[in-house]
Order: C-alpha cells, then structure tokens, then sequence
C-alpha cells in the first residue's frame, strides 16, 4: 500500500472533525445572537398593559384611603388641618383659639396628598421579568466562551425598579370641585416596555393618565358654617344663635358647657364637629368666601 | 496485523483507529444536534408557560363578594382570622371556576400575604408538579404596608398544548 491512501482515512477524520466543528461554532453563535423570540414583543406589550392595571388599582385604592382618612380628618377637626394647634373640649376642637388658618379645601387637599405620598412611596412592582429558557447546554459553552457572559443591571437600575420609579414619584396635577364631586388628576405615568429582544429600553413605551373621582359634600359648608358662627353667636344670645343655625342647617346638633358651644353637622357623606367658645371673637372674619 | 491482503483492500495501519475516532465523532455530533437537539432552537417561539401576564388576577380581585368585592372582602377582615376563615369557601368556589387544562391534575393556588406573612391561602398540588401562570398583585393597607395576592397554576405533566388552551 503506498503512503496516500494511509493518509486518506486519517485525513478524512480530521476533516469531518474540524467541518462538525465549525458548524458546531457557527449554530452556538448564532443562537447566542438571535434576537427573533416569536411572541415576545407581543407579550411584554400585554405584560406592561397589565403593570398599568395594577397601578390604577393602586392608586384608586390609595386615593380612597386619602381620600376617607383626609376627609374625616377635616370634618372632625372642623376644618383645620390638625388638632395640636387647637385648644379641645372632648375631642372638639375649640375654633377661636386655633392658630392657623380656617381653609378647609386646603387643609383637605393637603392632607390627602401626605396621605396619598406616603402611600405611593411604598409601592412595589408584583412584574415577572421575562426569563427565557435556556438554550440547550448554554452554561456550558459560556463556560467555554462560545456565548458571552449575561450582565444583569443592579436591583436600582432594573427593569421592575424603572416601573417602580414613576409610580413612586407619582404628582397629583390638579384638585377639581364641581357639582358634590372631586377630581383628582394625577401626573401621567409612562412605562417602559420590557427589551425582550435587543432592542433599547426607551424604543417604547405605555402611559396612563391616574384620576380619581368621588362624591363629596359641597366644602362652602364650613364657610358658611363658620360665618354664621361668627356673625350670629359671638356674643350673641345663645338661644337666637341656636334658632339661626338651626334654620341655616339641617339636623345641626348643639350642646354647651359653659361659653363653649359643642356642634355636630351631620351631612351626607361626613359629620362635621366643632366647638367655638362664644365670648371670644374668631379669627380671619374676612374669610367668608368659598377658597374653591 | 495486517498482511497483504489487508494491504490490498487499503486498509493501512491508521485504518482501523481512524474508523474508531470517526464513529465517536459522528457519535458525539449525533448526540449533540439529534438528541439534545441543539440545532433546533426551541426557544424561537415564545412557550405558553413564559406567558406570565396578570389578567386572571386582575379580574380575580375584582370579582364581587355580597356587596363588596374579594380583596374588599380580604382587607376589610385583614386582622379578623375567623372572618377570613369565613370566606374561605366563598373564594374557593371563584378560584375553582377558573379554567384548568382538561384531562390533567391541575389546580388554581391562591395566597394573601403581608410583609412576606402568608394570611390565607387555597392550595392544592400534586406530587411532580410544576408551577404556570404565576401572577401577583400589591394593593395598598391602610397601615401603608402592601397585601400580596398571588395566583398560579400547580399542574402535573403538562404540555405546552394543554396550557396553550387556558
């Protein structure tokens, strides 16, 4: 036998082994590269859709926990703000001797975007960040470097924290009153959509437009309230003081001790309680306007 | 070895380790693009099982329970274990009508946690089983902690088909 054909099987081998090989290396490349998951884009669009379902639920039931809390919180402080600034006589607040102002819409649109910050600021994102299966014997060619070594962001810079991000720096734009409703708008949030595929983060994006709408009684109530109150029972007789409220308010309830008159007003969706001691003038006697 | 007539039908001396390294060769190529069927790609379209959106959940806590709704039900008992006990069949009942693969050992799983306290649950599972269909959602308590309820599919062997119908 002459020394080609000794070669040839050797050479044969050798070839098919190094063809094998680069076909080998040009699928695990390639496989490393695709960025055409079929379904993908897709489902990070109705993922995010969802995200945005979640944070108006969110928010609808932050709002209406402000919202109540807010509220009550007006209605039993007799439209001030807080209590610590106020003298009290079982647990009505005495309102001659309060020292901040008597604005009962600010005080309530105050206290309901505290109480609604503090809740937007504890939100966290329930979003399952796309996990796609393995390629076959992926680790172990990472190992070997045939695909490249995955760098996953910080838990501050990741996917679920940029949702995060907008809803805990959520604004309220604007503070509407109409016809015994309030509307809250809330700044838009934007989500981004998930990079599935290679595209960059900001290619696109989802945004929702949070409100908030209740029925509320008309807050021109505590003026008027307050202005009769100063007008017809500071130092005035206590029996026409009581007649002229009772004419101006329905179902308004009294009860004295001493100088101090007590009063619960209920209305349709709160109760207003107040004491004013009727030997001392009250204070800001001008703000007989609606702050609407 | 090889005499003449070996010679004469061109099998050398590298003949029979040359056939031996190229049936583990093409042994190990086999077993590499065939069976484990690396060339495939399975991955190019999306599975049934990586579609984790949320919408069952979604509908779920707003499903209507007397005059209020399930997590309405869920939050306004929050503190009350004998009231949440209360409303364990009422919730399972919902969580039963929720669509399960046909002909398999599938079960809907329903937790409400708090700060990572679970505070009730429906579970049922099967030996060998595999989760599907996880989904969550945070929703805020009036202490400005966050409730979780979370939902998922506990099935044992199923296919991509048999989730594909859900």
């Amino acid at each position: 036998m002459n020394k080609k054909a000794d070669l040839f099987m050797p050479m044969f081998v050798l070839t098919s082994f190094i063809v094998l090989a680069l076909l080998f290396y040009t699928i695990s490349s390639t496989n490393a590269k695709r960025n055409d998951l079929i379904g993908a884009s897709s489902i990070a669009l109705i993922k995010v859709y969802d995200e945005g379902e979640k944070v108006l639920y969110y928010i609808d039931k932050s709002s209406h926990m402000s919202f109540d809390s807010a509220y009550n919180r007006i209605a039993n402080n007799g439209g001030y703000y807080s209590s610590d600034d106020c003298d009290q006589i079982n647990g009505y607040l005495i309102i001659n001797h309060c020292k901040e102002d008597f604005n009962p819409y600010e005080n309530f649109k105050k206290l309901f975007s505290e109480d609604m910050n503090s809740y937007l600021k504890v939100y966290k994102s329930s979003y399952n960040e796309f996990k796609p299966e393995d390629i076959t014997l992926s680790s172990t060619f990472n190992f070997f470097g045939f695909i490249p070594d995955e760098v996953k962001p910080d838990d501050e810079y990741s996917y679920k924290s940029l949702l995060e991000k907008p809803v805990n720096n959520l604004q309220i734009s604007s503070f509407d009153f109409k016809d015994n409703e309030l509307n809250v708008l809330y700044s838009d949030v934007k989500f981004h959509v998930e990079p599935v595929k290679s595209s960059p983060l900001a290619s696109s994006y989802y945004t929702i437009h949070p409100k908030f709408s209740v029925d509320i009684d008309d807050f021109e109530i505590y003026n008027r309230l307050y202005a009769s109150i100063a007008v017809n029972c500071i130092n005035k007789n206590h029996e026409s003081c009581n007649n002229i409220l009772v004419s101006s308010f329905s179902n308004i309830e009294f009860e004295q001790v001493g100088n101090i008159i007590k009063l619960t007003l209920p209305l349709k969706y709160s109760t207003i309680r107040m004491a004013f001691d009727n030997s001392k003038p009250l204070k800001q006697l001008d703000l007989f306007k609606s702050s609407q | 070895m090889l005499g003449k007539k070996g010679a004469d039908f061109g099998m050398g001396l590298t003949m029979i380790p040359s056939i031996i390294i190229l049936i583990i060769i093409l042994t190990f190529y086999f077993f590499l693009f065939i069976i484990l069927g690396f060339g495939k790609s399975p991955d190019l379209i999306i599975k049934a099982d990586s579609y984790s959106d949320s919408s069952k959940i979604l509908v779920l806590v707003n499903v209507p329970i007397g005059e209020s709704t399930l997590s309405e039900s869920i939050i306004n008992n929050i503190d009350d274990k004998e009231q949440l006990k209360k409303l364990e069949p009422e919730i399972n009942s919902i969580i039963k009508s929720l669509p399960v693969p046909i002909r398999k050992n599938a079960f809907w799983n329903f937790i409400v946690s708090r700060n990572d306290e679970e505070l009730f649950s429906i579970r049922e599972s099967t030996i060998a089983s595999s989760d599907y269909y996880r989904q969550s959602i945070n929703i805020p308590l009036k202490d400005k902690s966050l409730l979780n309820m979370e939902l998922y599919l506990d099935c044992n062997s199923c296919t991509e088909e048999d989730l594909a119908v859900i």
